[in-house]
C-alpha cells in the first residue's frame, strides 16, 4: 500500500516497507540530506522534523502512520536561498560548528518561538534538551536565540550594579 | 535501503475489535504500535523492528480522555506531552504531572503514549509506570471475543507478560488527598533509578497513608511495599527517609543493563527517596 503525504508542501508518494523510518525515506528516497542520521534512538535531535506542525524525531516515525501528514523538512523552513530568523541568527552569532544538529537545532527552536517569543535563557535549554550538540556550543546558540528576543535578553541579563556619585 | 523489501507490513485498524482480530489471524510475529519509540528503536539495541506492525494511531476510542472527570481517563494514545500539558494542577496528581514532562526529551514525548510506557515489557525505565502505581491507577483492557476487563497496574504487570493477544485500551485514576512527588536520575539514554511517591499525613503531622514506587530498579516497576511498611507512622523526614531506603534496598532486586550495573541503581536510591519527600515538605510549606 502506498503512503501519500506532503513533504516542504509538496505531495509525496512512498511505495516501500511501511515500517522505514521518515528519516530514511526523506534522506534515502527524497534525498533531503539536511535532516541528518545521527543516533537514530530519538535521542540526539539531528534528524527533527515538523510533523502536522510538532518537531519530532524522524528516526521514530514509520512512514506508515504518516498517511495525509504535512512534513516540513530544513530545506522547507525558509524560501529557497533565503534564512528565517534563527537561521540568520545563527549565521550572525558564528554559531555552526560541525554543523550536524543544526537543521534539528533550527527546527526545534522556529517551532519554540513561535509558541514563546520571548523566552528566558532557562527555557531555551529546556526546550533544546533533546538536542545534542557534541561540539558542545550551547551557550552560543542560546546566546543567539536570545538576540532575537531582545526584550527577554535585557530581563535575563545579571543588574547592572550601581555606580555611586562621588 | 527501502527498496526490495516487503512492503504490506502495516495494518491500519479503525476499531480496537478490527485490530485484536488482525492479531489474532497474523501468522507471524505481528506487534501493535501506538507512539512506536520502542519499536523503531529496536535496531540500536540490535533488535529487529518486528515483520508486520498494528498502528493503533487511527482507533479513536484509544485517543479519548477525560482529564476534568474524576477519575481521569487518558485513553492508550494519550502521549506525554499532551498529559504534561492537561493534567489538572494539584499536589495529588504532581507526580505524574513530573513524570510525564520529564521524560525523554520533548520530541519524545510528542510521540510516547501512555499505553506503550505501560505495555513494553522489556521497558524498566518507563516513567508514567511509578507515577501511575502511586496514584492507584486500573489498566483497561480489550480482549478477545469482545471481552473487556480492568486491572490494579500491579496485577498488569503481571498479566502484561503472559502470553495472549489483548490491546491496553487506557488507564484510570482517581484524585485524592495525598501530597505527591515524582524524581529520577537520568544517565545517557534512560533513568537509572525513579521514585514516584503520593503520602497522606494524619493530625500530627506523621505519615498515615504512604505509596512509594520504585521504577528503573528491577525488571519492572512496583510498589516498594517494604518501605511503605516501615515509614507509615513516622515523621516524612527527607533524610530519615532516605536512611530508611538504605536500609532497606536489601529488599530489592536490582537490574543491571548497559546504562547502569545493579549495585548503582540502588545506590543512588536513598537519595532519590530523600528529593521525593524533600518535594513533598516543600508542598506542605
Amino acid at each position: 500500500m502506498d503512503v501519500q503525504f506532503f513533504v516542504n508542501g509538496e505531495e509525496r508518494t512512498f511505495g516501500g516497507d511501511q515500517r522505514t523510518p521518515l528519516l530514511d525515506v526523506l534522506r534515502g528516497d527524497f534525498r533531503l540530506t539536511g535532516t541528518k542520521s545521527v543516533c537514530r534512538g530519538g535521542f540526539c535531535g539531528a534528524c527533527t522534523v515538523l510533523i502536522d506542525g510538532e518537531p519530532v524525531p524522524s528516526c521514530q516515525r514509520p512512514v506508515g502512520l504518516l498517511e495525509g501528514a504535512e512534513i516540513t523538512t530544513i530545506e522547507g523552513m525558509a524560501p529557497v536561498g533565503e534564512l528565517n530568523l534563527v537561521q540568520q541568527a545563527f549565521l550572525d552569532h558564528d554559531v555552526v560548528q560541525c554543523g550536524m544538529c543544526f537543521p534539528g537545532m533550527v527546527i526545534t527552536l522556529t517551532h519554540f518561538l513561535g509558541s514563546n517569543p520571548m523566552p528566558g535563557r532557562a527555557e531555551i535549554k529546556e526546550a533544546l534538551a533533546g538536542n545534542m550538540c557534541r561540539c558542545t556550543g550551547y551557550e552560543r546558540i542560546v546566546d543567539a536565540v536570545l538576540s532575537i528576543c531582545p526584550t527577554e535578553q535585557a530581563e535575563d541579563q545579571p543588574p547592572v550594579p550601581e555606580v555611586s556619585e562621588r | 535501503m527501502s527498496r526490495n523489501i516487503p512492503r504490506d507490513t502495516m495494518a491500519l485498524p479503525e476499531s480496537v475489535d478490527e485490530a485484536l482480530d488482525i492479531l489474532a489471524a497474523s501468522d507471524i510475529e505481528t506487534v501493535p504500535i501506538a507512539g512506536a519509540t520502542w519499536i523503531m528503536r529496536g535496531p540500536t539495541r540490535y533488535e529487529p523492528i518486528p515483520p508486520r506492525l498494528v498502528a493503533l494511531n487511527r482507533i479513536a476510542e484509544l485517543r479519548e480522555y477525560d482529564f476534568d472527570s474524576d477519575p481521569i481517563h487518558l485513553g492508550a494514545m494519550a502521549t506525554h506531552d499532551l498529559i504534561a500539558r492537561s493534567l489538572p494542577s494539584g499536589a495529588d496528581l504532581r507526580c505524574l504531572a513530573l513524570a510525564a514532562h520529564q521524560s525523554a526529551n520533548p520530541g519524545i514525548r510528542r510521540l510516547a503514549t501512555v499505553g506503550g510506557n505501560l505495555c513494553v515489557v522489556g521497558f524498566a525505565a518507563a516513567d508514567l509506570v511509578p507515577a501511575l502505581m502511586v496514584l492507584d491507577a486500573t489498566v483497561c483492557l480489550a480482549l478477545p471475543g469482545r471481552r473487556r476487563l480492568e486491572l490494579d497496574l500491579s496485577e498488569f504487570m503481571a498479566f502484561r507478560r503472559k502470553p495472549g493477544r489483548y490491546l491496553t485500551t487506557g488507564v484510570r485514576f482517581a484524585r485524592n488527598a495525598r501530597i505527591s512527588a515524582h524524581v529520577r536520575v537520568p544517565m545517557r539514554d534512560y533513568p537509572v533509578c525513579i521514585v514516584s511517591l503520593s503520602v497522606g499525613m494524619d493530625a500530627s503531622g506523621r505519615i498515615a497513608d504512604l505509596r512509594l514506587a520504585v521504577g528503573a530498579v528491577e525488571e519492572d516497576g512496583r510498589r516498594w511495599k517494604e518501605f511503605e511498611d516501615e515509614a507509615r507512622g513516622s515523621e516524612p523526614d527527607p533524610v530519615a527517609m532516605g536512611e530508611l531506603a538504605r536500609k532497606l534496598s536489601t529488599t530489592l532486586t536490582p537490574r543491571s543493563a548497559h546504562d547502569a550495573p545493579g549495585w548503582y541503581r540502588v545506590q543512588v536510591l536513598p537519595a532519590m527517596v530523600r528529593r521525593a519527600f524533600a518535594q513533598v515538605r516543600a508542598e506542605m510549606r
